[in-house]
């Protein structure tokens, strides 16, 4: 496993940990600027309609304030220049509750906020949609192919025939991302060139949507984002206030610093959708799947369409010869939703793996056993081989480990004094893909060290970039970490994918190690000698006395990855306790088991895993966001409404990974773990919960009044 | 104002003369501050900076000096009130806006960014600093309370270019991810220490009737008495684990697991 | 943030003669609510009075029992030996609340003074009788999961917030308060108030008054008394519903029972009629239940809360048990 002459697969501390623990690391709104100004934004209070004035008197005469910007006197901005979510001050329409209606900035943030209290907003307010209940009894159809309906064999219709049927149909709510660091700005405009201080999970993505939307060129906005206070999705596509804060800058002639609050967060940067999920199972008695229906209704937004799809993972994770997915809409008038940790998966999971539970359970079969009777031999989507399958693996070793045994099969039945006990277990999936990237090496020689740096614009939200970049070079050079400098987080650098649908590691890791490679071909040729072994680039450096030498690759897939059908696997275990008093549940153990390829460095691979299990714990047992329907505004409105779990509702998490070797999705072997991490997790919850009680809960979160 | 001619090392000296030339006179007359450290930053990473011979942990480790708190416009401060008070035992001397909360202080006022806005509320601890040995919420607190007393900041824990036995434990169990709540985390834990060491009870704590007397803290302990610091990443079994480790000091391992 | 004056004060006279010049003033202890709702510009003091630095801080032994200094911080009273040796309730409500660093923060006069967590209280773009009277009240008809079954009216179906009330209501303690005409001493049943027609008033408390002190009288059920909080996740969340109970014994014979409700009431809930039922009866888990039932038979759910009742049973009768079992 690790090879004492490697770094990758070490589990070395971050290398940008230091200054993480130091208070030292640079987030968009930690960069001083002299003269700085401070924007607010303030949002609509009506969800469906158009402005028909905007008093701002009283704001503009409050001391400090420089300008009042709204659609009235905002500069033009191209609306489809890419950002998500709309909102860009264009027009005084109104599509939701919440939609950002204009921006004060004043010397101080302080001004800045007391004056966006002063000002006065009439509205011609229309009827809005925003009653999710009753729209959801009439949804329409999608408009993106990719939802279109998706019919294998009989479809659902072979459901009639069935010897065993589960019909359940399970609901999730909105969930808001809620990093750490709300989505955050400072734009500093030197002529016709903004630099963008802003978390951005793809930066070059960033950077072409905020130029578009600028009516600029690309190279005229620069993207600086070293460190990501968290994003899970939210900081991929980017917002209306990354511009807005540009625009602010331009319109006052000075750097601004725009940072949303967390109230605002709610309605600024997408959500993940509630959905409703159908799930029908038709079964043999002896368990072998005949049909499986997976049948989504979600909302989406009034003037532009993106769903979570939530029949992803259904597509893949079982044999079966009939089967339906399908997806409908109801467009309404709320924010966009977004991808959002596990998009589709994590949720549709939810519905899957709970429905196989049910079915497990009617059938009195054990859960594992029923999912490794029903494991595919092929991709049932589309007939592809699997690149690698570790399914059953992550439930046989997982079980061992967890002491799946030590369950008992009939609910309701393991009790310790006042609280209930349960085991559940779930499984989850998601592709593994690279996406072109392209990194820098330069070397260079200093008394007798051979010293790298790697530039790539790929970026680091916590999940270790930074420290398995710098693992990867330092094997692909030849030299120790501590020698490697790593370069990220910058628009600047040569162009990378972004973090996001876990494709981060795959892309980048590939793309220095195309790099390293290249680069000692390069110092080869330059040597003009023959070597019996292949020295490496360090040693290259040192024995031609090269001072400095830099080469730049620009990696793709494998042409080849396309044949296979390429995913992480996990298997997810969870103890749970239920107080039959208080119906609290706390989640006491939790295993996960991980197909994930080549584990570039298990420490910070393991904090991604117990992470994603952090999440669903919070899908399975905490977060709901609330509408009004008479306001259409969030009733859950702070982090005092909205509940993310605590570090008191996280019990023993442990990550176990398949040392896997698969070379066919990228050269490295790499299929990235950030988005599997929470695939799964929920189901297994409340499969535990259900092992725990004899209650099946279908619709999150299982909070204490569902169990009572 | 500061009276700190920074003392730097002949790698040190080296590195600045070499990076960055033109703020070397800066650097050793008013101090290594933020503002230098930002650019430095930009220029290398810990990778490059260790070719200089000085562990990068030892420069980063560095207290930054804090810079001057510039002067704003008259129009900018309304009702402003003077605070007299010591941040990381530098006396401070500041003209608020009777608004200003302690955590837009430090931050806007007075360049000490590492405490963070997370919900300006109260309600997710990324915020927490130490003032007179307690952990406190920086965003709920008005600077102009301050007078008087003695803040400590994440960029006061290291002591003469040492870690903090917390920040070391937080590094070595990865007890963070993106960071951002790192800050609060860190500082909530350094007093935590104090807590139990003067035996104070959590809800979590049994037999609450007894005389308090110093504590080693359980897991659930850890857990309980650290739910007012939200990680959104959820590294919160690496917290508790470094917590436990720096309170007891002894090695508390770190599992993760192959399986062929 | 609305602007303000901002003056500190270094006694208690100096503080009431300067709230006394402005019915626009506030005074300033903790913050941890007042900035809250200061930021959210649900409360707009012109002048804040920061009374942080009046010695108001001691907890000690009086004739009666325990006083305990109104500025005095939670984290100093939950864990002063003579409150965990003789209220343990009060120390295990108190740690039930917030998280470590607010309790650093609060001070005992401020908890008593928390207003409602509705969210349409906080959401000033919603109608609010309590913020803006007269508007209407969004939560009667609204999300209302949160709120309570016992009280309300139509102007306002909201629930005080706080854990170390609930226990005080318990305990019966004594509000002690001065102004510049008087020093007066509110019991705590009267302290708080339902919502009636006014509910912009959340307590008896009068602009120009004061809190000194809380006192606590004497009791015998510090060895049976027990805090219960349900809550949505395990930590840092205010209550669904919670229970402080007390439990005057005679070997197995209830003499008197001392209970309060908290997240089903304006007010801390003080469960009369379980107390009554339980005078010089058995401790018994039969009895118990019955109590909790004539207790909650008054409840008035709204759309969402129609679980408080068979929680609030649940929280009741293990908190009495766990009371009756001892040892808290």
């Amino acid at each position: 496993m690790e090879d004492s002459n490697k770094s990758i697969g070490k589990g070395i501390n971050r290398i940008d940990g230091i200054l993480k623990i130091t208070g030292k690391a640079t987030y968009a709104t930690d960069y001083p600027k002299k003269n700085m100004a401070y924007a607010v934004l303030f949002k609509s209070t009506i969800a469906a309609g158009k402005i028909k004035s905007i008093g701002s008197t009283k704001a503009q005469k409050y001391p400090g304030v420089i300008k009042i910007i709204t659609h009235e006197n905002i500069l033009p901005l191209n609306t489809k220049g890419g950002l998500r979510g709309g909102a860009l001050l264009q027009s005084p329409e109104i599509t939701f509750h919440g939609q950002h209606i204009g921006i004060v900035v004043a010397e101080t943030f302080e001004q800045a906020t007391a004056a966006a209290h002063l000002i006065t907003v009439e509205y011609n307010q229309k009827e809005d949609k925003i009653d999710f209940d009753n729209l959801a009894k009439k949804p329409e159809m999608p408009k993106g192919k990719e939802l279109a309906d998706l019919v294998r064999g009989a479809g659902k219709s072979a459901l009639a025939d069935a010897e065993v049927k589960i019909e359940a149909s399970y609901e999730t709510p909105i969930e808001h991302h809620h990093p750490m660091e709300p989505h955050a700005t400072v734009a500093v405009w030197d002529v016709d060139q903004v630099t963008l201080y802003n978390g951005s999970q793809i930066i070059n993505g960033a950077q072409t949507a905020a130029a578009a939307t600028l009516n600029i060129k690309p190279e005229q906005v620069r993207i600086i984002s070293p460190f990501i206070g968290g994003g899970f999705g939210s900081k991929g596509g980017q917002w209306a206030n990354l511009v807005l804060t540009a625009v602010a800058a331009k319109m006052v002639g000075r750097p601004v610093k725009l940072a949303l609050t967390r109230q605002q967060m709610f309605n600024s940067v997408g959500l993940r959708q509630r959905n409703i999920q159908q799930l029908s199972i038709g079964a043999t008695k002896e368990g072998k799947l005949l049909t499986l229906a997976h049948e989504t209704i979600s909302h989406t937004a009034v003037d532009s369409e993106y769903i979570e799809p939530c029949g992803d993972c259904t597509k893949v994770m079982y044999e079966v010869p009939n089967s339906l997915i399908s997806y409908r809409v109801v467009p309404m008038n709320l924010i966009l939703p977004t991808y959002t940790r596990g998009p589709g998966k994590s949720t549709g999971s939810f519905a899957l793996e709970s429905a196989i539970d049910e079915l497990a359970y009617t059938l009195k079969m054990d859960p594992i056993e029923l999912r490794i009777k029903n494991e595919p031999a092929k991709d049932p989507s589309n007939g592809k081989p699997w690149s690698s399958r570790t399914t059953v693996k992550c439930l046989q070793e997982g079980a061992k480990a967890f002491g799946w045994a030590k369950r008992k099969s009939e609910p309701g039945t393991n009790k310790i004094g006042d609280d209930l006990i349960g085991y559940g277990v779930a499984c989850g999936t998601y592709p593994a893909r690279q996406r072109d990237s392209s990194a820098v090496i330069k070397l260079s020689l200093k008394n007798k060290l051979v010293y790298a740096t790697i530039e790539i614009a790929a970026s680091d939200l916590g999940t270790g970039t930074n420290t398995i970049l710098a693992q990867t070079a330092a094997d692909g050079l030849g030299l120790p970490v501590k020698q490697i400098s790593v370069k990220l987080g910058d628009s600047d650098l040569p162009p990378a994918a972004g973090s996001v649908g876990s494709v981060g590691a795959s892309s980048f890791a590939n793309a220095v190690n195309d790099a390293c490679t290249k680069i000692t071909d390069e110092l080869l040729a330059k040597s003009g000698k023959q070597f019996f072994v292949r020295p490496t680039a360090a040693a290259l450096m040192i024995s031609e006395n090269i001072a400095d030498f830099q080469t730049r690759s620009d990696s793709k897939a494998p042409a080849e990855a396309e044949k296979y059908s390429a995913h992480s696997f996990n298997a997810n275990f969870a103890e749970v306790r239920v107080n039959s008093v208080t119906g609290m549940v706390k989640v006491t153990r939790f295993l996960a088991v991980t197909g994930a390829g080549k584990i570039l460095n298990p420490k910070t691979a393991r904090s991604q895993i117990i992470g994603g299990i952090v999440w669903g714990i919070g899908m399975a047992l905490t977060e709901e966001s609330i509408i009004d329907p008479r306001y259409g505004n969030f009733a859950t409105r702070s982090f005092a409404d909205y509940h993310v779990p605590t570090n008191l509702d996280i019990g023993d998490l442990d990550a176990m990974f398949i040392n896997e070797k698969d070379f066919i999705p990228n050269k490295m072997g790499v299929k990235g773990i950030g988005e599997v991490g929470i695939v799964g997790v929920a189901a297994a919850v409340a499969n535990a919960v259900f092992n725990a009680t004899a209650k099946r809960v279908r619709s999150l979160p299982i909070t204490p009044d569902k169990l009572l | 104002m500061k009276n700190n001619k920074t003392k730097l090392t002949p790698e040190e000296h080296r590195l600045f003369g070499d990076l960055m030339p033109e703020e070397l006179e800066d650097v050793l007359h008013s101090g290594f501050n933020r503002r230098h450290f930002v650019k430095l930053m930009g220029m290398a990473t810990a990778g490059l900076l260790a070719s200089y011979a000085l562990g990068a942990e030892q420069l980063f480790a560095r207290a930054v000096e804090m810079e001057d708190i510039p002067d704003l416009i008259p129009e900018a401060i309304e009702n402003g009130v003077t605070v007299n008070f010591k941040v990381n035992s530098t006396a401070r001397n500041v003209l608020v806006d009777s608004r200003m909360t302690l955590l837009d202080t430090l931050r806007e006022r007075i360049g000490l960014t590492g405490s963070k806005k997370g919900c300006d509320h109260g309600q997710c601890g990324a915020c927490t600093v130490i003032v007179d040995g307690q952990r406190v919420l920086s965003c709920l607190t008005l600077a102009a309370t301050c007078q008087g007393k003695s803040v400590i900041t994440i960029e006061g824990l290291a002591k003469d270019n040492e870690l903090n036995p917390m920040q070391a434990a937080f590094l070595k169990h990865d007890g963070f991810q993106c960071g951002f709540c790192t800050p609060g985390q860190i500082c909530s834990a350094v007093a935590l220490m104090k807590e139990a060491k003067e035996g104070q009870a959590s809800f979590a704590t049994k037999n609450i009737s007894t005389d308090p007397k110093s504590i080693i803290l359980s897991d659930e302990e850890i857990a309980e008495r650290m739910s007012g610091n939200i990680c959104r990443c959820g590294a919160y079994p690496n917290i508790v684990a470094a917590i436990k480790e720096a309170q007891t000091g002894e090695n508390v391992p770190q599992n993760w697991l192959f399986t062929d | 943030m609305k602007s303000f004056k901002f003056s500190a004060v270094n006694n208690p006279a100096e503080a009431i003669t300067l709230i006394n010049k402005n019915t626009d003033a506030a005074f300033l202890g903790g913050g941890t609510n007042l900035l809250d709702l200061m930021k959210e510009h649900v409360a707009l003091p012109n002048e804040i009075i920061d009374i942080g630095n009046l010695s108001l801080k001691e907890i000690k032994a009086t004739a009666s029992g325990i006083s305990l200094g109104a500025l005095a911080k939670n984290t100093a009273t939950a864990n002063h030996p003579l409150i965990r040796k003789n209220f343990p309730m009060l120390s295990k409500a108190i740690l039930a609340g917030a998280s470590a660093q607010i309790r650093n923060m609060a001070t005992n006069g401020g908890n008593l003074l928390q207003r409602t967590r509705c969210s349409y209280f906080y959401d000033i773009a919603t109608p609010c009788n309590k913020r803006n009277p007269g508007s209407g009240c969004a939560a009667l008809e609204g999300f209302n999961r949160m709120h309570a079954i016992f009280g309300w009216t139509r102007e306002c179906v909201a629930v005080y917030p706080s854990d170390m009330s609930i226990a005080l209501s318990a305990l019966n303690a004594n509000v002690k308060v001065l102004s510049s005409e008087r020093e007066r001493i509110i019991p705590f049943q009267d302290f708080h108030i339902l919502p009636g027609a006014h509910p912009e008033k959340d307590n008896s408390l009068q602009h120009g008054e004061l809190i000194t002190a809380i006192e606590l009288p004497k009791n015998d059920f510090a060895e049976h008394s027990a805090y219960i909080k349900i809550r949505d996740r395990n930590s840092y969340a205010f209550a669904l519903v919670s229970v402080a109970a007390g439990l005057t014994l005679n070997g197995n014979t209830i003499q008197a029972a001392s209970i309060a409700m908290g997240g089903v009431a304006h007010k801390p809930w003080r469960a009369l009629n379980a107390e009554a039922y339980l005078k010089d009866k058995a401790a018994t888990a039969a009895n118990f239940a019955k109590a909790a039932e004539a207790e909650m038979a008054l409840a008035q759910p709204l759309a969402h809360n129609k679980f408080k009742i068979e929680m609030g049973k649940k929280a009741l009768i293990n908190a009495l048990e766990t009371a009756f079992k001892g040892n808290i």
